[in-house]
């Protein structure tokens, strides 16, 4: 492998990083706050990005105007199916929620199959023609996703630690006994933390379209190196999951050029348990 | 009546089957501190958490600065104007200490004049706004949480064993903070397993066993009596 080949794939391996990122954080969040393993994120993904197509082809409008489109709908989808399913097992067992997401799984995998069929689709068809420079090729649409990915993950920082609600997050990922104590309405929580969870969900899905092409199957495919991306991290700690989705989308594309592509998902495990034998907990301590 | 803090009458509850109060009734009437003491498994810290909403109350009352507070949601009983420092877990400790004050804050959406009042009160904070409250002392933790506790300006402040798990020099200084937040007008009912040293800056003692309280005087008057360990015991 030359310098160039090396350099490639961490540049693919940002890209699905990143992608790998967006879906680990809302993993994360949603399990240190709401305390279950949200099985239905890769399909709430994939619905946000149909969310997108939707918007592209009914108004024209260039994927960047289509991507808050997206995020806001599936923020709002979320919400709702909080309001009318997750909502009613608050008090149930994690293990009774991680299996009632599976089933949310295949009702929002069934929804999109009934709208928009089966099939493949792009956002926009036709060639784009990389940049080059140094002889490494940098597709503009790779360039798109890193930089809004970047945006995206920026403006939760600044959400997380600068504002009330923010801060109330963290606290409850903390002690959600004792948030209620400081007066913090829990459900109101619950109910950020979709809408949130929902748009990274939504970007996510939107970026791993962009890259690929969309078919029903498209985020629950990479549900596993995302669950490893927020677990390596530290479960609960989104800042983790970030770190945890570059170092699986790296280690993946680089693995590429000694094994068989189809065993990326297993590369993804390998990197999860290696780092959990090193570090319990993730790489920044994860919630308990 | 009107300045009665807490009123707790005949409680009865617990966390699954058995009842652990079982008729417990006290009262905390303007700033004072009460002192509740007695043997372990008494439910000494049940009460605590009966008053907060995070026990079932499955019969009798809680009243709070007028306001029914039997099995109201924990963050509405915050909001009536009580606090609560619980003996374990009681700082958030992924987040800073300042921003653990601002949780404090929560409610009143704090301010830092507010934050610099805490900071007055607890010195040793003021040095460590920026650090982590998981990588506090024990001394300092504790310190944290009574000032996260009286970021909210409560009228009464519950403390469950605030000095358990202290070094016996740390024991003094922060019963006698807890005098210092009594002077700001705050009452404080606070569980103690130093039944003397917490007894000697109390205005009231109350002795509590099998779920109920089985003795109930003026702190000096308790402390003077020779039967006080075997009270303390359960006896």
């Amino acid at each position: 492998m030359t310098i160039t080949d090396f350099l490639q794939l961490i540049i693919f391996g940002i890209v699905s990083g990143a992608i790998f990122a967006l879906g680990g954080i809302g993993i994360s969040v949603i399990f240190g706050i709401l305390r279950f393993a949200h099985l239905a994120h890769g399909d709430m993904m994939t619905f946000g990005a149909y969310l997108a197509l939707a918007a592209i082809t009914s108004m024209q409008l260039p994927v960047l105007a289509a991507l808050p489109i997206a995020m806001i709908g599936t923020a709002a989808a979320a919400i709702a199916l909080d309001y009318v399913f997750y909502r009613r097992f608050r008090k149930a067992r994690p293990v009774v929620l991680l299996i009632s997401s599976f089933g949310i799984a295949l009702v929002l995998r069934s929804v999109v199959q009934l709208i928009w069929g089966p099939g493949n689709y792009v956002y926009e068809s036709g060639i784009s023609i990389p940049y080059v420079i140094f002889d490494l090729r940098i597709k503009p649409d790779h360039l798109l996703i890193v930089a809004s990915t970047i945006a995206i993950i920026v403006a939760f920082h600044l959400f997380l630690t600068y504002t009330r609600l923010g801060k109330a997050m963290r606290a409850m990922s903390d002690d959600p006994n004792l948030a209620r104590v400081s007066g913090v309405d829990t459900e109101r929580v619950a109910v950020w933390t979709w809408a949130i969870g929902g748009a990274l969900a939504a970007a996510g899905g939107v970026f791993l379209a962009l890259d690929t092409q969309l078919n029903p199957l498209l985020c629950w495919n990479i549900l596993l190196p995302m669950f490893a991306a927020a677990i390596v991290g530290g479960i609960g700690r989104p800042y983790g999951a970030i770190a945890g989705g570059l170092l699986i989308g790296i280690v993946e594309e680089l693995s590429t050029s000694f094994i068989d592509p189809a065993y990326k998902p297993a590369v993804a495990f390998v990197i999860m348990v290696a780092v959990l034998l090193w570090r319990p907990t993730g790489i920044l301590k994860g919630t308990t | 009546m009107s300045d009665d803090l807490l009123v707790i009458d005949n409680v009865h509850g617990g966390y699954g089957g058995a009842d652990i109060l079982t008729g417990a009734s006290l009262r905390v009437s303007g700033p004072e501190i009460v002192v509740i003491v007695g043997p372990n498994g008494a439910g000494k810290s049940t009460l605590m958490k009966s008053i907060f909403g995070l026990v079932q109350i499955r019969g009798g009352t809680i009243s709070a600065l007028g306001h029914d507070i039997t099995n109201k949601r924990t963050d509405l009983i915050a909001k009536a104007g009580l606090a609560y420092v619980p003996q374990e877990r009681n700082v958030f400790p992924s987040l800073t200490v300042d921003e653990n004050l601002d949780m404090g804050g929560y409610l009143n959406s704090a301010t830092s004049a507010q934050k610099d009042r805490i900071y007055a009160i607890f010195p040793q904070l003021a040095n460590r706004k920026t650090q982590r409250a998981g990588s506090l002392s024990g001394g300092e933790r504790q310190m944290l949480a009574m000032g996260r506790a009286l970021m909210i300006e409560p009228k009464l402040l519950l403390l469950d064993e605030p000095t358990a798990a202290l070094a016996p020099k740390l024991v003094d200084e922060t019963l006698d903070k807890i005098g210092e937040i009594k002077a700001l007008g705050v009452g404080v009912l606070m569980v103690e397993q130093n039944a003397k040293q917490a007894l000697a800056r109390a205005d009231r003692g109350i002795v509590m066993v099998m779920g109920k309280v089985r003795m109930e005087d003026d702190a000096a008057n308790l402390l003077a009596r020779p039967d006080l360990p075997e009270l303390f015991l359960g006896g």
